[in-house]
This record gives structure tokens, sequence and C-alpha cells, in this order.
């Protein structure tokens, strides 16, 4: 940290407590790297020392303090200058003085509130860090450490199945069932799709899953979204009466819990994207949001003995009578199924290739393919629209 | 790839119909015998596993339907495999004719790298039964025309031989896995080529 | 995946795409197995996961496809073994069953999934009912029809034998029991046939053979489930009844489709064992009542009955279970009755094919119960309300549904090959009824020689009746439907002799009923019409004769009144010829009685006798005009006369005269001349009640006739005929002479042969005069002969000239004349 190579200069070393033992979490740098960093949960103390050592031994080091500080900020990659710092919180280590051998300070921020989780998108940053400064005359020596928060949810009190009707009229019904709106990020999202009309002959059926990440406020919102997973859910053209399966793992994708309005700067959302190509090539989809949440994985996960990896299917038998049984009553009390219209893209627009390189490899990641691009070039069929997630409805 | 642990052999059974196919494999893998007569249609497998020579090998073993018209979709499943068991039944001497017309038929199907050294065993089944109208002079003579095929009398209904007769095939099966081994080595370059090519195709693979 | 529609490419093209797959799959199987060495699985698994992506290709026929499957299927068994190697040596996959769901396309993923939850299965059972049920499930996901068949096939083909067999129990049981396998294949084949019958709606109108040809080579997958259900062995009789038989049934009934329905139906009989079948006819056939009406339910019904016929025989053979269990089903009456339903249910049943069921059941009941016959009656009253409801008669008879009848018509006959037990089923023959004309005849032929070939005595009258009732369309013209216009002789000619010789079948063991027999029988035949009647009625006349001789070897107590009568019923009999503008016949018939009449001899024969002669002289006199038949008529007559013995003087003389001027009067002179020469007979050998049985021997008489021929043969222009008649005549001088008629002398002789001597002489040489000087010499060889022979008989040929003077000639032939 010396600008003209003479006079003393020091090496900031910051050792946490009991981070042999602690959990690290792996996190995206901003150029796309991973680094594992130690895993702090919201209120948990943030305590360990700060060393500080001397290069050149036997020279005194002069300076106007020693201070340590916890920072939580929000960086927008459009806007670098700009950080905003929701949490700041300083500690002093050390009076202005003179410093003549290695020295250690103990430093403690306890029951420290870190309210939202690390995260880096496409857009925006938000991190955690430890910043050591040794306050100088003319340039300060510092050093950040950077830590990784998680934010944990106990499991949701409200917890519905999400069920819809959608269809284009007179051309395609079904309706989707997904057992949960809140899944954990390990979580396996089991539903089932029943087809009540089926006209168009339909090539395959696929659940994304959509990550929408939006930053900035009013007429300067920016919103970036990326398919994180793309999985094949049905093969070929079904007649009207089938049911079809759906089980997703999402513990294998690169997840986050849903963030909303984070310090009114950005948000992270989910939405499954249930699409359908015909064979033409024209797409149909509709988006329904989901909520991602952190459990605190103390006891992750099903073994092999857990029928948790069959999920679904053994409640799932015989849908077709069973939904059948349901229609008969359906018709006479109206049902909370919500109808809604499908989306449809003519086949130019579709670039979608199924033979997505590795199923192994989980980083699906194609943001060639945006949603938007999808539904600005939509063709609608008939219908209220009322509900169409997929206009923009964002803020 | 001899390396690995386990050997897998496939073994096809062919015969007309009703001359005991389905019941020399149940005989053979389950140790069963029933009177009751089921026709087979199409073609469906039993593994058993034993061990030959200090090896163990887990034997394929393929049961067809004898009626040609139950083999709706053709006979590709008679393709790698390392030995065919022709079976006749004693007593009923058309059984025996058409002995040559499945050898036939499965060497044009199945075309083995070199055809007149693909092991066959022929077993005469139901030697339990009465009249016999084969007798095993005749059968063995038909052996020796065809280069010496191994042939066994068995009575799937009294596990008469039977255990025999699959440790032979095992055995012939076995050697003939061994000889196209030995042949193709120059099996891992052609890979090579083919790889290389794969991986250019699919650079995104390796990404992860 | 390529964006234009998938279909399937030609022939040329599905061996390159092909044969580029399968070198991707050799690829991958080559990669996967060197990972599976080094132990990474990973790897091993992208591998695979690369091999099977091939199966998601839509350009593959099913044939191709198929070759395709097999040969990674073969692969995935080594990751298999792998697999389950390493989880018997305690190597922890973890969450392997959920890592491969992670594969971003459905098929390779699906393949994967029942890969590893085999492997799960195999090595810890407790999973088993849970996995199973999640697989089957989780396969619906693949709703492309041939994907999807061979999908669920490899997962048919993978749990093979690790289906839950053991019997159900109240406990609650993880590894599951054979009830949860049922469910797992049931829900698997009614999936299967859900796609299997779908390709069928898919695509163009256009490709229907095509695909249609598609769906059958498919078909074997579908069937792999039933075969599935009958490997179980914990399915006992109680099983199937209770809810594998309904299960499939109820699948195949819904599934509405009839390439699907032909097929499961054969498929059950062929895959289920008969002591099944036998057990659950009424479910299955009631089944078949309600399947669609393009399924050819008859190949269905007759696949079973002939299954279970021939267990039916086995059994008998072997005995044993199935024996026994046949005597308690009631096999025939099941069969018949749903039979009926399935004809009634189905409007579309074509009547061919009920017909056919018809066949089926006969053979069935000839099978297993051939001493009921009454069985047999059973179908053919059936038959016969089908025709009746359905207002069918006369089926033309090319048409397939006349075929088929007459198929079932024939089946007793080459079942029993005899006639008489036909003839006891009560509606064979209104059965018959409803063939037309020429189906009716045909059958009748086809009755006939059955009946020749096998012997078959006719012993009742009734019986007779009956027979020759079947037999209609060859015994007489049917009013409402023979096609009068154009009868072909030559055919009619063979029909009517098999007839012929079929009434020398009928005949009783006692002569009485034998009577009967032929009273009957005429009275049918005689309807037959001029044509017939000359075939059918002489054979009667004839058994009737020869039943007067057996009467005359009887001599019962009221044998010479029956004789009577029998010939009264001859009498009438070829009086019905005569009347039908017949001759000869009757003719012949008539002399023919006159001679057993003369040779039985019973009370008041003469009469008879005479009756008949003269019938013959008046039909000779009235009805043959034609010299020929003419001059063979009155030597048929002057032959039959010159045998009878039992005429008085009184009738004898008139008709002897009655001859030999009937003789005189014949036309041509060369007849004249033989038939005066015949007639001489008559008045050596003839015999009569006056010389008491003995011969005439009236040489005078005898002469006078010869004369007459001398005369009448020189009148003739023709020379060769006038040398050939004197040699005829001198013939008959030596006969004479012979016998020692004193009115012949050598003189006479010589005269005669001098005369011919000559006229040989002036002949021309031909043929002809080659043939009559050759049987002159022959003539005269015999005469040399007589003359030589060392017995008594020499001296009276003293003086005969076999060699005289010609130039006498014309003295001689005047003396001749003068004499």
């Amino acid at each position: 940290m010396s600008f003209f190579g003479f006079g003393q200069s020091a090496e900031i070393e910051v050792i946490l407590d009991g981070q042999d033992s602690r959990k690290t979490a792996e996190v995206k740098t901003e150029d796309g790297k991973k680094e594992r960093l130690f895993l702090y949960y919201d209120g948990e103390t943030i305590s360990g020392k700060v060393n500080v050592s001397l290069k050149k031994p036997g020279t005194k080091l002069e300076h106007q303090g020693i201070k340590i500080e916890f920072i939580g900020q929000i960086e927008m990659f459009y806007d670098r200058g700009n950080h905003h710092e929701f949490i700041s919180l300083v500690k002093e280590l050390a009076r202005p003085g003179d410093m003549i051998a290695h020295s250690s300070y103990p430093f403690e921020f306890s029951n420290v509130e870190k309210p939202f989780e690390v995260y880096t998108g496409t857009n925006v940053r938000l991190r955690y860090f430890l910043r050591v400064t040794i306050i100088r005359r003319l340039a300060d020596v510092m050093k950040e450490i950077d830590i990784a928060v998680h934010t944990l949810s106990s499991y949701p009190e409200m917890n519905n199945s999400i069920k819809m009707e959608v269809g284009i009229e007179d051309c395609l019904h079904i309706e989707f069932e997904y057992n949960k709106s809140k899944y954990h990020l390990k979580d396996v999202i089991v539903g089932k799709i029943y087809f009540l009309l089926v006209r168009i002959k339909i090539k395959h059926m696929e659940i994304a899953i959509i990550k929408k990440e939006s930053t900035g406020q009013g007429n300067t919102t920016y919103t970036e979204s990326v398919n994180i997973a793309k999985y094949e859910i049905m093969d070929g053209a079904p007649v009207r009466g089938e049911s079809i399966p759906i089980r997703v793992f999402l513990a294998g994708y690169e997840l986050t819990p849903t963030m909303r309005d984070i310090n009114k700067k950005f948000s992270v959302r989910y939405f499954l994207n249930l699409v359908l190509m015909d064979t033409e090539d024209r797409r149909y989809f509709k988006q329904q949001e989901i909520t991602l949440w952190r459990k605190g994985d103390k006891l992750r996960k099903p073994n092999l003995q857990s029928p948790a990896i069959m999920a679904g299917t053994q409640n799932l038998q015989n849908t077709a009578q069973h939904y059948q049984q349901q229609q008969t009553e359906d018709s006479e009390r109206k049902t909370s199924t919500v109808k809604e219209d499908f989306l449809r893209v003519p086949s130019s627009n579709s670039n979608d290739k199924l033979n997505s390189a590795d199923p192994f490899d989980q980083q699906v990641s194609s943001p060639t393919e945006s949603p938007e691009n999808l539904i600005q070039n939509m063709t609608r069929e008939a219908g209220d629209g009322q509900n169409d997630i997929g206009n923009d409805h964002l803020e | 790839m001899a390396s690995r642990k386990k050997t897998l052999l496939k073994v096809i059974i062919l015969g007309d119909s009703s001359v005991g196919k389905t019941s020399l494999m149940n005989q053979y893998v389950n140790r069963k015998f029933s009177n009751q007569y089921k026709a087979t249609i199409g073609a469906d497998f039993l593994t058993k596993e034993l061990t030959v020579d200090d090896r163990t090998v887990t034997m394929q073993i393929w049961d067809t339907a004898g009626q040609e018209r139950f083999q709706s979709l053709g006979v590709a499943f008679y393709r790698g495999a390392d030995c065919c068991v022709l079976v006749f039944d004693v007593t009923a001497p058309n059984t025996f004719k058409s002995l040559d017309s499945w050898r036939d038929e499965f060497l044009i199907q199945a075309s083995p790298r070199e055809p007149e050294n693909f092991p066959f065993v022929l077993l005469g089944n139901k030697v339990d039964l009465e009249p016999r109208a084969i007798s095993a002079k005749r059968a063995q003579q038909w052996c020796q025309s065809k280069n010496n095929i191994p042939y066994f009398e068995t009575s799937a209904k009294e596990g008469l031989n039977v255990e025999q007769a699959f440790l032979a095939i095992a055995k012939n099966a076995l050697a003939q896995q061994n000889s196209t081994v030995d042949l193709y080595n120059e099996f891992p370059d052609q890979i090579k080529l083919t790889n290389t090519q794969k991986t250019s195709n699919n650079g995104d693979s390796c990404a992860c | 995946m390529p964006t234009t529609p998938p279909q399937i490419s030609p022939v040329e093209e599905q061996e390159k795409y092909l044969h580029d797959a399968l070198g991707i799959v050799k690829a991958q199987a080559f990669q996967m197995k060197r990972s599976l060495d080094k132990n990474k699985l990973m790897d091993a698994l992208k591998n695979a996961s690369a091999m099977l992506a091939e199966l998601r290709t839509s350009l593959l026929s099913p044939k191709s496809y198929y070759e395709l499957y097999m040969s990674i299927s073969d692969e995935l068994r080594h990751l298999e073994l792998y697999l389950v190697d390493e989880f018997q040596k305690g190597t922890k996959v973890p969450d392997l069953y959920e890592l491969v769901q992670y594969a971003g396309n459905i098929v390779p993923r699906l393949y994967l999934l029942i890969t590893v939850g085999l492997v799960y299965i195999k090595t810890n059972n407790s999973l088993r009912r849970d996995l199973l049920k999640d697989l089957v499930e989780m396969c619906r996901g693949v709703q492309h029809p041939l994907r999807g068949l061979f999908l669920r096939n490899y997962l048919l083909q993978c749990t093979r034998n690790v289906l839950p067999d053991s019997p159900d129990n109240e406990v609650e049981c993880p590894e599951g029991t054979v009830k949860d396998s049922i469910d797992f294949v049931l829900m698997n084949f009614a999936e299967m046939n859900k796609l299997w019958v779908r390709m069928q709606h898919q695509g163009h109108s256009r490709d229907r053979r095509n695909r249609e040809k598609e769906r059958e080579e498919l078909r074997i997958l579908v069937g792999t489930n039933l075969v599935r259900l009958s490997q179980l062995e914990s399915v006992t009789l109680d099983k199937y009844q209770k809810s594998v038989l309904p299960g499939i049934l109820e699948q195949v009934v819904s599934c509405r489709d009839a390439i699907a329905q032909e097929y499961l139906m054969e498929c059950i009989i062929q895959v289920f064992p008969d002591e099944f079948h036998i057990q659950t006819l009424n479910p299955f056939l009631k089944s078949c009542a309600e399947l669609e009406a393009g399924v050819n339910v008859k190949n269905i019904v007759i696949c079973l009955m002939e299954r279970l016929a021939a267990f039916s025989q086995r059994s008998d053979t072997v005995g044993g279970e199935g024996a026994s269990i046949l005597k308690e089903v009631q096999l025939f009456e099941i069969f018949s009755n749903q039979v009926s339903s399935i004809i009634a249910n189905r409007q579309y049943l074509p009547p061919e094919d009920m017909i056919a069921l018809q066949v089926a059941l006969v053979n069935l009941a000839l099978k297993c119960y051939p001493d009921k016959i009454e069985y047999i009656d059973n179908v053919m009253l059936s038959s016969v309300e089908i025709f009746q409801r359905l207002g069918m008669e006369h089926l033309e008879s090319h048409s397939s549904v006349a075929k088929e009848l007459l198929k079932l018509l024939k089946i007793p006959l080459d079942n029993y090959n005899n006639l008489l037990v036909v003839l006891q089923l009560k509606h064979y023959a209104g059965l018959m009824q409803h063939l037309d004309y020429f189906g009716r005849k045909s059958l009748s032929i086809y009755i006939l020689n059955n009946a020749l070939e096998n012997e078959t005595i006719i012993p009742t009258a009734e019986e007779a009746e009956q027979a020759l009732t079947l037999l209609g369309t060859l015994v007489a013209d049917d009013k409402n439907d023979h096609p009068v216009a154009d009868v072909d002789l030559e055919e009619l000619t063979e029909e009517q002799c098999l007839l012929a010789r079929f009434i020398h079948q009928m005949k009783a063991a006692g002569p009485d009923d034998h009577f009967l027999i032929l009273t009957a029988a005429r009275k049918t035949l005689s309807t037959g019409g001029s044509l017939r009647i000359k075939y059918t009625l002489p054979p009667l006349v004839f058994q009737a004769y020869q039943l007067a001789y057996k009467y005359k070897d009887l001599k019962d107590e009221k044998w010479e009144k029956k004789c009577t009568k029998i010939f009264q019923f001859c009498h009438q009999t070829i009086t019905a010829l005569v009347k039908a503008e017949l001759a000869e016949l009757p003719l012949r018939l008539f002399l023919q009685g006159a001679l057993a009449i003369d040779q039985i001899g019973f009370e008041n024969h003469e009469t008879v006798a005479y009756e008949f002669m003269s019938q013959a002289f008046s039909l000779y006199e009235d009805e043959i005009s034609d010299s020929k038949a003419q001059l063979a008529a009155i030597t048929l007559i002057v032959g039959t006369l010159e045998q009878i013995s039992c005429f008085s003087e009184e009738n004898s003389d008139p008709l002897r005269s009655q001859c030999a001027l009937a003789a005189s009067k014949l036309l041509k002179k060369p007849d004249q001349c033989r038939g005066v020469a015949t007639c001489s007979h008559l008045f050596w050998s003839g015999k009569s009640l006056t010389n008491k049985g003995e011969e005439t021997h009236d040489g005078k008489r005898v002469v006078e006739c010869l004369k007459k021929g001398i005369r009448t043969a020189k009148q003739c222009m023709d020379v060769y005929v006038q040398v050939q008649l004197f040699v005829e005549l001198l013939n008959h001088y030596i006969y004479f002479f012979e016998k020692g008629n004193d009115q012949v002398d050598v003189d006479v002789l010589n005269q005669l042969i001098k005369k011919i001597k000559s006229e040989l002489a002036n002949l021309e040489s031909s043929d002809e005069a080659e043939q009559i000087s050759k049987h002159f010499s022959n003539t005269a060889v015999h005469l040399k002969l007589r003359m030589e022979s060392p017995d008594g008989d020499r001296d009276a040929y003293k003086g005969l000239l076999l060699n005289p003077d010609l130039e006498d000639e014309k003295a001689e032939t005047k003396k001749l004349e003068a004499k």
C-alpha cells in the first residue's frame, strides 16, 4: 500500500472466530467466477481478530487510527459510483498512534442484523464484507473480506398448491397443478398437467424455471430474465383425458430465494413457465410465479430410503379417474380453479432446440431466449387478458 | 474391456413352437416346470448368473416365439448373440426338419462375423416322452454335418441334462466372445477417431 | 430435433439413419463402458444419456427403431450390471434415482430412471412396490406412440424378474404382492394400448394403410403385457377370473379399435393356459360380442374353440386334470350360447361369419363330444334360425355364405361317413334348403359319393324317403327355382348314374321291408321326369325282380301273392317309362320281367308273363321305328321267347308266328333275312307247356324260315351283302343239321356252299370281301373238322362238298329255289 516503495507498510489479516468449523457457501463474483465464503445468518455475531503485521519489522507505523467496518451494500452494475449501503457498522480497533510491532485486535459485531441474502445477478450485486482500515495521512491500508449471508425462512404458513385451467379457445385446454406455491431451494416440484381439450398437434412440453431480476424504480426499471432450467416433461402429442406427471428437483439448479423489493433497489423473482410446442414449432406458454425460500438445511436430505425421490406419483395414481370425478363435482359448484389464457408465440420466433447439450449439466442458462422477447411478438388468442402474467406487470 | 469383472453373454433359443423352449429356460433359471401350455409371443429374456472356469458370467437367455407371425417387429434381438441354441422335440419329426431353416435364418439375421465358426448348440428335448421319432444318432449326424455342433438330449420336465446343456452353452458363448474381442483389437483406435469428432461437436458438454 | 414435421422416411433413407444412429450408440457405449471400468459413474451416465438421446428420433420406422432400441438396451444391460455390482459391494451411489432425473430430455431420463429403479429393486426389496408404481406413472410423460411404446416395453422387459409374485395377504407389504404386479402390468398395458390405438388417428388419411402396417408391427409390444401377466405364478385361476381377465377385457372392449381388439383377444387365447380359458369362457365370449364392427370375431372364437378342442384331445390321451375339467364344464353349451348371443348382438357380422362360427361349433362338438349327435343337430337348428331371421333363402352358390354353409353341411358326412347318422339330424334337410339349386345339387352329389364310397346301406323306407328328399335336386325338377332352360345332358347322365348306383344300396334286411323301400322310392323317383326316370326306375325294377327271386327261395305263406304284387309294381314302373315315351328300355325291362316270371313260376304266372311279352310286342310295334332298333328288338324278343317255357300252345303259337311275321315285315331286305333266320330257332329250341317244357323241334317250320331267308337274300342288290347273308344262312343250316333236323341234309349244304363259292369268286377284292371269305373259310374249317372227327357223326357228313364244281352253280341254285 505504499506509493513510493519506501516507508512502513502493513499487512492485514482477518481471522474469524471458529472459522475452521464454519460453513462456507459458494458465491458468484462479479466476473462470474465462484468463490467460497464463510457463511453467516441474520442476527449472528461476527467476531474475530485483526492481525496487522508490519512489512519492515523494527520500523514504526504511524497511523490515524484503525477501524473495522461491517458493510452490507447493493451495487448496480450500470451505476458503479453509487453503492447503496444498507448496513454500515464501525468499530474502532486502535486510536491514532504508532505501531511498532505486529499487533492483534479482537473485534465483535454482536447479533448483527443481516436482512438480505448475498446475491450476484446480471445487473445487481448484494454483498456483505468486513473492511479493516488503517488510516494514514497519505494512503490508508485497507483490507476487505466478503462473507456470505443466507436468509433462512421457516416453513411458510400458507402454501397452497397452484391450480389453474388455461387454454386457447377451441384449441387447447389444460389444467395444471403444482403442489405448492412456495418451494425451498432443495425442494421438489410435483404436479400434473391434465389435458381437457387438444386440437393442436403438440410436439412436446417443458417446464422452464425463469429468474427475473428487476432493478431500479419507476421509469428506470430494468428487468432481466434468465432461463435457469429447461426440463422436458412430455414428448409427443397427448389426447384429451391424458394426465402428465411433473417432477422437478430444484436442488440441482442455481437458485436463490425469491427477493422482493430489496431495499427498494431490486427484486429477484422466479417463475415456472409451462411451454407447449406444436409440430409447426408454435409455442404456447403460461408463466406462474413461485416463491423460493431457503430452509435451514440442518437435515438435508432424503437418502435413498426415502420415498421423496419418487415424490408425487404415489398420490397421482389414476389421475384421470380422479379428475373426472372432480369434473362432475365441478359442474355443481364453481371451483377455485382459475381460468386463464395461454400465450401463443408464432413459430418464427422460436429457436427452441431441445437437444440441450448435456442433461447433467445443470448450468443451463441461455439468455439468448428471453421470454420478454417472446411476449412482444406473441399473438394472443381471444380472452380477457386480465391475468396475463407475461405482460409487464412488474414494478 | 476384459478387465471388467462381469461378463454378459447373450444366448438365443430357437426352434419350432411347442418344442419346449420356454420350459427349458424356466427349468434352467427357475428350476420349475409346468404342464400348462402358454404360447410365447415375441421375445423375452431371463438372466442367470453362473461361474465358468472361475469367471462369473451373466447369461442373458432369450426365449423366442416359434411361430413367426408373433415376431411382428422382426428379429433384431438376434444381433450381438454369443451363442444360438437350437431346440427340437424328439417325438416330433417336423421340428427336427425345421432345424436347418432356423439355423440359416439365424445366420442371415444375426450376421455374425464368422458364420462358419459361430457356436450353436442343439438340444433334443422331451426325451421323457414316447414314442421317439428322432434317434440320437440321427441328431448327432446332423450336428456333425454342421461343423460338430454339441448335442444334448434333455427333458425340461424332469430337469434331465438341462444344467449340463446350459453350461456347455455358456462355455461356447464365452469362447465366442473372447475370440471376437481378440480379433478386433483395433476397435479402440476406431473409437478414438469417433471420440475426437464427438468432443468437437459437443464442446459445451465438457464446459461444466 | 428437426423442425420439419416428423414423418417416417423412405426405406432407402431408413438404413442410413439407422446406421448413423447405431454408430453413435456404439461410440457412446464404448465410452460408457470405459468410464465404468474407471469407476467414473457420472461420466458413464452422461454417455448413457447421449446414447439414449438417439431414441428421441422421429425418423425411423418401427422396425428400424426396434433395432436401435435393441442395441441400446443391450448396452444398458452393462450399466445395470455395474450398478448392481456396486450396490451389492456396499458402495453408496447416493441419490442416483434423483440424479438421473436431472436429465433434461424426458426419453433418456426415463430410460435411465427405469434402469436405476431396477437396480434399486434388485438390491433393496423394500421399495419395490412404490418404485414400480412410480416408474409406470412417470412413463406417462412420453405420449409419442412409437417412443412411448418402446419405453414402456423397456419397463416391462426390465421388471420381468422383479415383479412381486407372492400371494396376497392382509398384511401391508412394501415389497408388494402379486396384486401390485397385476395393477402395475394392467396399468402399463392400458397406457400402451392407448398409445397404440392413437397411432391410428394421427397423420393423413392417405397414409392409413402404411399406418396400419406399422401398427401391426408394433402389436407385439402391447401383447407383451399379457405375457407378463401370464408369467406370474401367483395368478391363480381365481385371480385370473377376478382381476386379470376383467382388467384386460375392460381395456380391450373400451378402446374401440378393431386392430387392437382382434389382436389382443387372440393374444389372450395364446398366452394364457387352456385351464384358465375353460373356466372363463363366458366373460371372454361375452366380450367378443361387444367388439367393434370391423373385428373378425369369428376368427377369435374359432381360434379359442380350436385350441380347446386340441386341449380336449390332448387331455384324452394324457388324461389328468384337463380331462376332468372338460367333463365339468359344459364346453359346448357355453360356446353355443355365447355364439348365438354374439350373432344376435353383432349387427354387422357378415352371415358367412355366422355360419363359419357354426362350423367351428360343429367341429368342437365332434372333437370333444363325438357321441353327442344332438349337439350337431342343435347347431343345424340355430343355423336355420339365423337364415330365417335374416330372411335368407336360396343362397347364391358362389357366395361366401353359401360356401360356409356347404362346409357346415359336409362336416357331419366327413366325420361320420355315414349318411344314416346325417339322416338322424332333424334340421339337416331344412338347413340344406337354404342353399340355392346349384348348392343343393352339389351337396347332393357329395352326399351320394359319400354314401357310395362308404357303401352305406339304407335299410328302411323312411330313411330312403328322407335320403331322396335330401337329394331332391337330383330326383326331380324343382318347380320353384330350377332353371329349366339349359340342361347339360352329360352332367345329368353322370348325376343320375350316381343316383342309380345309390338306389341299389337301398335294401332292407327283410324282403317285405325291402318292398316298402322300393314302393317309397318309386313314389319319389317317378316324379323325376323322362330324363331322369330312365336312369332311376330301371334299378328299382331290377331290385324288384331280385326281390321276387328271393321270395321264390323263401317260399313264405303268401309268396305267390307277393310276387304278383311285385310284378304289378314292375309293370306299373315300366309303364311309367313307356309313358315317358321311352321304348327300347321298357321293352327290355318287360322282356327281362317275362324271363323272371317264367323262372319264378308263381301262380298265374303264364298270364303275367304273356302280358309282359305282349307289352313288349306292342312297344315293338307302336314305338320302335328305326330299322336297326327294330331288328335288335325283334332279336331280343325272339331270344326271350325262346327261353320262356311257361306258355301253353295257345299263347306260344301266336307269339311265335307274330315274331316270324314281324321279322318278315322288317323294312330292309337284309334285316328281313336275318330276322327270319333268327325266328327259325323259335321252332326248334323254343319250349312250351304242350311239350312239357321240351324243345319244339318243328323241323319243317325251321326250314321254311331259312328258305324264306335265302329268297330274301337273293333279292338284295348289294352282292357283298348277299354273300354275307348266304354265309350266315349257311351257318344256321349247319346248326340245325348238327342238331339233327331231318329237313336239312348234305345236299342243301352243298348247294349253298357252291353258291357262296361262286359268288365269292366274283367279288372284287376288298376289305369287305376279305371279311366275308374269312367268315366262310372259318365255317368250312368247322365243317371239315366235323367231317374228320373220329366220333360217330362222320357219316352224317358224307357227300359234303367243300370244293364244289362251280359250273353247276346256276343249276344248283335253281334246285334250291325249287325246294
